[in-house]
């Protein structure tokens, strides 16, 4: 399993803090984005389409392979101070 | 003894954090501070509070990855990065950084450059809790 968690306005646009999905075949972290924006198209619109994207709090390359367990965060832009 | 990189619900002091950075060195002849607060308008619109959301574990690595290039850049003896998160009420504070040199310029530049690289660079997003509704907070270059 891989646990999704949204945060700021994406989670207020999809009412809901974290989604897990099952690892049925080799996925990276864009089929993961891709997978994410069939769940609900609304989520990744905000701010234009801006968001990033982190694989166990670090960034990572769009072609990572993911794996059990890991946590990816889509984020709005940061907006902290 | 306080930690110097903290996110916390609860309102921080700015004279205990001094005295706090005061401690780690005895050469420090300049403390430069900086406090970040929430305005009571945006935009031409009323602001009762703002909310803060967080990835707080991603978000404590960053502002403790802040303080140690901040160190490492400025030559500074060292600097302090409270945040606050939940819900904030118009005219209470959200930031304090506290930068301790043995002189102002570094002081005065190891803080500007903290607040500034804190909102690229550490998760927490905010929604400003107006009049009437709310709304996310999109970052503008400062």
């Amino acid at each position: 399993m891989v646990k999704v968690i949204l945060f700021g306005y994406l989670a207020d646009t999809a009412a809901r803090r974290e989604i897990t999905f099952d690892l049925s075949e080799d996925k990276t972290l864009k089929t993961l984005s891709d997978v994410m924006r069939r769940v609900d198209i609304g989520y990744l619109k905000g701010y234009g389409g801006s968001y990033l994207v982190a694989l166990n709090m670090e960034s990572a390359a769009r072609e990572t392979l993911l794996k059990d367990g890991d946590e990816v965060a889509f984020m709005p832009p940061f907006a902290g101070g | 003894m306080l930690k110097p990189i903290r996110i916390q619900y609860e309102n921080f002091s700015v004279e205990e954090e001094i005295s706090e950075v005061k401690k780690t060195s005895s050469m420090a002849g300049a403390v430069v501070t900086f406090t970040g607060s929430v305005r009571d308008f945006s935009d031409g619109r009323g602001v009762r509070a703002i909310e803060f959301d967080e990835y707080r574990e991603m978000a404590l690595m960053a502002m403790e990855k802040l303080r140690c290039d901040a160190v490492s850049q400025f030559k500074v003896l060292d600097v302090r990065i409270i945040h606050r998160v939940g819900r904030i009420a118009a005219g209470e504070d959200i930031v304090l950084i506290v930068a301790a040199a043995e002189h102002r310029r570094e002081a005065f530049e190891a803080a500007h450059w903290c607040i500034d690289t804190l909102k690229k660079n550490v998760p927490l997003w905010k929604k400003e809790m107006l009049k009437e509704g709310s709304e996310w907070v999109v970052p503008q270059p400062s």
